[in-house]
């Protein structure tokens, strides 16, 4: 079965929900892909739709959606909604889908976020999460500025103009960024049965995890510090985090 | 009305998301179909197709944002038996999408780097075509190409001797060990204009050309790789004897080729909407005409 696109919510969310395959036996479990943010999520798109087309073929329903102010999601980011995103997300996917369990998947910082909801979960799954927000908000502004760099036909008009409050095309909100930067990925608050994290190698250390979350490395070399679009294919890792829901 | 996502064949498989104009805007008898940029989805890169939608939706143009065959969501779309057949049938769906549900009789195709490159090889063959925007897409070279890129390189030896010690360190370094620099000129590099059959993107020129389809040639500054001096297109059509009225060329050397900052947004939306609002509006007063003088015949009769 393809995926149905639905928006929701009053920031006009889109969905994309993928229902388990007919032809394998339904688990009733979703699976709630959170999306990374900003320049990454250009990235992580494939890998996204990836996973999710494989984990429907073992019988998981899957929901993908957009944050607030992200790809084809309405809203900006004056205001810091995305907590309040993923816990409509959670609950209109399992409206969707009728699961009596949920799963989360966070990629970069939309792992920071879900570890943030305070929702529980059979599994929660990381890949190379974002463990904190102000070194986050430090990275992107990097990104940002060699971007800027290496901008050699900038005006000197804008040379100070751009950047105060913009990342790589986004403008951000005082109030967005303040919350970003105050929040640190505490896997103690991850309510979950199985809570696991894939990291490739540019990943930032995880070693403060409990002892009891399960860590794989993966060998594959992901730039999140570099400003291109371009799309990942991480078979690899896709592996890896449906060996972790299963 | 809202943007609405959606599957625009039987299959389900070809993904879109089509947004009607602003309720408050002028009523166009024209939408807009965006296509991919390289493998990136629908939204463009760090979402500049978002944006471009915003602009035209506001300007009265419904548009429909596409994922190519391949691309996006339409990952598993099914692929024609080459390239164009795929790409050709893309767009039948999509204008198809467009007419159903606002009724338009024109569409414009819209296209950054391979996007812009894929519109001309295609607009020319869609009877619906009103407008092709090429956003850094195909530019013919010719000796003042070379001349205006290589010349001012040569008045400064140690720059030439930089920029080919430059050219052998990216040559010898493997592509996972690249540096930021490199990274940010990728996508540039990645431009496919010079990996297509020049004679076949003439080919499509002259036919888009001869079908009088107005055309808007937007260049960025990173363009360095087939595109040196601004005027470079408008040259190669007089040269080429073909007719060049609907052509408007324009060079912004302060924008970047993914347009990533929002000034560069800004200038890019406001050129576009203002070229094909009065390519539209154009269009509808010489649809008056035809209409009113076929009435006319009609009375004499």
């Amino acid at each position: 079965m393809s995926v149905e696109p639905f928006y929701f919510g009053e920031r006009e969310l889109l969905g994309l929900y993928r229902p388990a395959s007919p032809a394998v036996p339904a688990r009733r479990h979703l699976v709630v892909i959170c999306n990374a943010l900003l320049h990454e999520y250009f990235k992580i798109q494939h890998v996204a739709r990836q996973l999710s087309s494989e984990l429907a073929d073992e019988g998981f329903d899957v929901l993908r959606f957009d944050f607030s102010g992200q790809g084809n999601s309405g809203g900006d980011l004056t205001k810091f909604n995305w907590l309040d995103d993923l816990h409509l997300a959670v609950h209109e996917g399992t409206k969707v889908s009728g699961a009596i369990q949920t799963s989360i998947v966070g990629f970069r910082a939309g792992a920071l976020v879900a570890a943030a909801a305070g929702l529980h979960h059979r599994a929660f799954v990381a890949w190379d999460p974002v463990v904190d927000g102000a070194a986050y908000m430090q990275q992107l502004r990097g990104v940002h500025d060699a971007l800027l760099k290496a901008h050699v036909n900038l005006p000197d008009s804008e040379h100070g103009s751009v950047g105060k409050d913009e990342v790589l095309g986004y403008r951000l909100g005082d109030e967005f960024v303040s919350t970003l930067q105050d929040m640190r990925l505490d896997w103690n608050g991850v309510d979950a049965d199985r809570r696991c994290v894939v990291l490739s190698e540019m990943a930032e250390d995880a070693s403060d995890a409990p002892a009891d979350v399960e860590v794989a490395h993966e060998p594959f070399i992901c730039h999140w510090d570099l400003p291109s679009s371009r799309l990942l294919y991480a078979h690899d890792v896709v592996a890896k985090l449906k060996d972790y829901l299963r | 009305m809202r943007n609405e996502a959606t599957f625009i064949d039987l299959k389900q498989t070809l993904f879109s998301v089509v947004s009607p104009p602003s309720v408050d805007s002028i009523a166009r008898d024209m939408g807009v179909i965006i296509l991919n940029s390289g493998t990136i989805h629908n939204v463009g890169p760090f979402g500049l197709s978002v944006e471009l939608e915003k602009g035209l939706t506001l300007a009265g143009f419904p548009v429909l944002r596409l994922d190519q065959t391949g691309k996006g969501e339409s990952f598993s779309a099914r692929r024609e038996s080459n390239e164009m057949k795929t790409l050709g049938r893309d767009l039948e769906l999509a204008v198809a999408a467009l007419r159903e549900r606002f009724g338009v009789s024109k569409v414009a195709v819209l296209g950054l780097c391979s996007g812009a490159d894929h519109g001309l090889m295609i607009t020319d063959s869609i009877p619906e075509a009103g407008a092709l925007i090429m956003l850094d897409g195909w530019a013919p070279k010719d000796l003042r190409y070379y001349l205006a890129r290589y010349l001012p390189k040569l008045k400064s030896p140690a720059g030439v001797i930089r920029a080919l010690l430059r050219r052998l360190r990216k040559l010898s370094k493997p592509s996972a060990d690249r540096g930021p620099d490199d990274a940010v000129l990728m996508d540039v590099v990645d431009s496919p204009s010079r990996q297509w059959d020049q004679a076949a993107m003439k080919n499509h020129m002259r036919d888009l050309c001869a079908r009088q389809i107005p055309l808007l040639a937007v260049y960025t500054g990173d363009t360095d790789e087939y595109y040196a001096y601004k005027g470079q297109l408008l040259r190669y059509l007089s040269r080429a004897g073909l007719e060049s009225k609907n052509v408007t060329e324009v060079y912004k050397r302060e924008c970047k080729h993914l347009y990533p900052l929002i000034f560069q947004r800004r200038i890019l939306i406001r050129e576009i909407t203002q070229w094909l609002s009065r390519v539209a509006e154009s269009t509808e007063d010489m649809g008056y005409e035809r209409e009113a003088g076929h009435h006319a015949t009609q009375h004499q009769r």
